[in-house]
């Protein structure tokens, strides 16, 4: 399945192919070179293409930013990027070429405390932002599942 | 990822169910400030995840996604837990969500900015929110946001519709 590849303005390019169910996902962007876009454009993504990732991007679903979760997507998905980055910045490397998962667990912090920050302006908007992830705050923060 | 005919892929790794989620509840909304608003707020979430209705409904999601066996378990007060590749990159140890949600670290220094436009935001939808929180986040950090609306059914027929700039 090919990807919806967009280029930045510094010319490098994302994936920024979201679900309709999706609120936000982070995605890798990588360096790219005329002959890749090129390809890209001709071909799609191909696994031989020469990839050098060279930071990060958010992608935000249009269609569904005015819903309440969606105003702590953006930090959400920035969490995700911290955790990466600052937390376990080995584990990108130690299993390279692995389907690695990520975890919820600072990523949902962050969006919580972006929560929290809406709760002492709006009360009932912060309550309506923390509604949707909360099968993921009910596992991976409160504890109280597990399969 | 396998040696000593062991795996540590995450599939293996052990989990255990936490059975008593009322006292989880309990220990959770004990350590928050209920003369806080946001604590306020945040003890009505909590309140409700621990409704058995909500059990139902994480655990039919849970069934169908398992990915989420290999998140972290968090944890009643004081318990240890692995993480979400076993104990490789160390052991979690997991506060009540109150404190961990304010020990958490501002790595890249946006919680202020954002609180900055939650301050202004009287009379401002919520996409105008959702755009100016992006927009901050890019000005301070440099990660790019992008703001697309999502893939459908019989998007990827087509090559050339799907490379764009941004």
């Amino acid at each position: 399945m090919k990807k919806k590849w967009i280029m930045l303005e510094d010319g490098n390019v994302c994936s920024a192919s979201i679900s309709e169910k999706n609120f936000g996902l982070h995605t890798k962007v990588y360096k790219c070179t005329p002959e890749i876009y090129s390809e890209l454009k001709e071909s799609g993504f191909s696994s031989e293409m020469d990839f050098t990732p060279v930071g990060d991007a958010i992608v935000i679903n249009e269609a569904l930013i005015d819903q309440p979760q969606a105003i702590q997507t953006c930090v959400h998905e920035l969490g995700h990027i911290v955790e990466d980055k600052f937390i376990m910045p080995q584990k990108e490397e130690q299993f390279k070429g692995t389907s690695i998962l990520n975890t919820e667990v600072i990523s949902s912090l962050y969006g919580l405390k972006t929560c929290l920050l809406m709760a002492n302006k709006k009360p009932d908007l912060a309550r309506k932002m923390m509604v949707a992830p909360t099968c993921i705050y009910n596992w991976a923060l409160a504890g109280t599942v597990a399969p | 990822m396998e040696g000593n005919g062991e795996s540590i892929i995450p599939s293996l790794i052990e989990t255990k169910t936490q059975p008593n989620r009322q006292e989880s509840l309990v220990k959770q909304l004990t350590k928050l400030d209920q003369t806080r608003l946001d604590h306020q707020v945040f003890g009505n979430f909590l309140t409700e995840l621990y409704e058995s209705k909500n059990y139902s409904i994480f655990d039919q999601q849970l069934s169908e996604n398992k990915n989420v066996r290999y998140q972290p378990k968090a944890a009643l007060e004081g318990q240890i837990t692995h993480g979400p590749l076993g104990d490789i990159f160390g052991i979690y140890e997991y506060k009540p969500i109150a404190e961990a949600v304010s020990n958490v670290k501002d790595y890249l220094g946006v919680f202020p900015k954002i609180k900055e436009v939650f301050d202004q935001s009287d009379g401002k939808d919520n996409s105008e929110i959702v755009k100016e929180v992006a927009n901050t986040i890019t000005k301070e950090t440099n990660i790019p946001i992008i703001i697309t609306p999502p893939k459908k059914e019989g998007d990827h027929e087509k090559k050339m519709d799907y490379v764009g700039r941004w």
